[in-house]
């Protein structure tokens, strides 16, 4: 389901205007990448969180050129989804529309 | 990770005060968005969301593993799993503390350094829910990513590597440029000769100029005064014929009150035909001189030619000038002397 249906479905459902549906979507993302970008995991309960992750920084080396480089640490996102979640979704058949 | 939770709630909250539209309703509207979600996860397998990311749904194949409690092995079941995907803008805005870091290669030391404050709170922020390790972490993104501090969680090696090789390098040159000049200074000490040999020829162009000629030319003048009498050759009257200086006429003059004076060299008493041309060559050296043996002898002689056997001639001891036969002026002045008495 890409964006676009996404937008049709909720508006479907809340009986709002896809214009409406997509202020709102965007507002709510904004308001998750904020409190992401401080450092802070978000939950959603009985779906999952989305944390914030350090990778350290490594020592790589270039096969092709032989060199070491060091890749510097960073902070990734992940999600985490919650256990119900989970059970609901191991016994789906493999996607497939 | 015990980063700080923010729930649904704060969500709403934020989102409500942002919108035009009621706490409950953004919290109703953000309860059915996770059910669309999910369920058209579960139907189409994938989520996308612009400007958040795609949820999607990924099999894992059964596997074996092992209880740890009991060390059975037992089989884990093939299963789905929810797998997030971000977009690269939350992805960057979620990296917003290290933004500033790149890769790079240890041999070069050249870090971007960009420091902001920003960067420093919200760096500092993670260090109340981080492990004590990240403190120091952090303060790396505030310097170099490799500095001794980051060698406490990454190996050494590569921190240790990176001074050594550069310096490496730096010091080969500037002992190689040691060694040049330690040639250079040894080779002009054994060539130091020739080299003030060099310095010379083209250093004392002024002092041949100031120094007076020491070394005489040939055709300079030397004094009469300075030859000894005896050494007088030819060449030498020469010589003194063509200096102005101090023509010996003195010495030359003569006249007959001279030969009366001077003494008697010899006496001879002619036989066989002797001339007085002869006398002369014999008793002076040259036939010229008769002519003083003449004026010697001017009582026994009316002539020249006035001469015989039995005789007897004074031959005046004159003035070796005047008699010398390797001299051409005693020569010429006797043949003067004889013009006259012919």
């Amino acid at each position: 389901m890409n964006n676009k249906e996404l937008l049709a479905e909720i508006a479907k459902r809340l009986k709002i205007t896809q214009k409406d549906v997509s202020a709102v979507l965007e507002k709510t993302v904004e308001a998750l990448s904020d409190s992401l970008s401080q450092g802070n995991d978000v939950s959603i309960q009985g779906f999952g969180s989305f944390e914030v992750r350090k990778k350290n920084e490594r020592v790589v080396v270039n096969p092709s050129t032989k060199k070491k480089m060091i890749v510097p640490p960073k902070l990734v996102l992940g999600f985490r989804t919650s256990n119900t979640y989970k059970e609901k979704i191991k016994n789906v058949l493999p996607h497939g529309k | 990770m015990e980063n700080k939770r923010t729930s649904i709630q704060e969500l709403v909250d934020v989102v409500s005060r942002q919108t035009d539209f009621t706490k409950k309703f953004t919290e109703e509207f953000l309860h059915e968005l996770i059910q669309v979600i999910q369920e058209y996860l579960e139907k189409d397998g994938f989520v996308k969301i612009k400007g958040l990311g795609t949820f999607k749904v990924m099999w894992n194949e059964e596997r074996k593993s092992v209880n740890v409690k009991n060390q059975e092995e037992f089989v884990i079941p093939g299963h789905n799993r929810v797998v997030f995907i971000p977009e690269n803008d939350l992805k960057d805005a979620v990296n917003k503390p290290y933004s500033h870091l790149s890769t790079v290669e240890i041999d070069t030391e050249e870090q971007e350094q960009t420091q902001t404050e920003k960067n420093e709170i919200v760096a500092n922020s993670f260090s109340e829910t981080y492990i004590p390790i990240s403190e120091k972490e952090v303060s790396i993104s505030e310097k170099e990513v490799t500095t001794k501090e980051s060698g406490e969680f990454l190996k050494p090696k590569c921190t240790d590597n990176e001074p050594p090789k550069k310096k490496y390098k730096k010091r080969i040159v500037f002992f190689i440029l040691i060694i040049f000049v330690l040639l250079f200074v040894a080779g002009a000490y054994y060539y130091r000769d020739s080299i003030s040999q060099l310095v010379n020829k083209y250093v004392p162009l002024e002092k041949e100029q100031i120094v007076p000629t020491d070394t005489v030319k040939p055709e300079t003048i030397i004094p009469i005064t300075e030859f000894p009498e005896d050494t007088l050759t030819y060449d030498s009257l020469q010589y003194l014929a063509s200096e102005p200086v101090n023509p010996p006429v003195q010495e030359l003059q003569y006249s007959r009150e001279l030969v009366k004076k001077a003494s008697i060299k010899e006496t001879v008493i002619v036989k066989d035909g002797s001339r007085l041309t002869t006398i002369s060559k014999r008793v002076y050296g040259h036939k010229a001189f008769w002519v003083y043996i003449y004026d010697a002898n001017r009582g026994s002689m009316k002539s020249p030619n006035d001469i015989h056997d039995g005789m007897m001639l004074v031959v005046p001891d004159l003035d070796y000038s005047l008699v010398n036969p390797k001299s051409q002026k005693a020569i010429d002045k006797a043949l003067e002397l004889a013009e006259k008495y012919k």
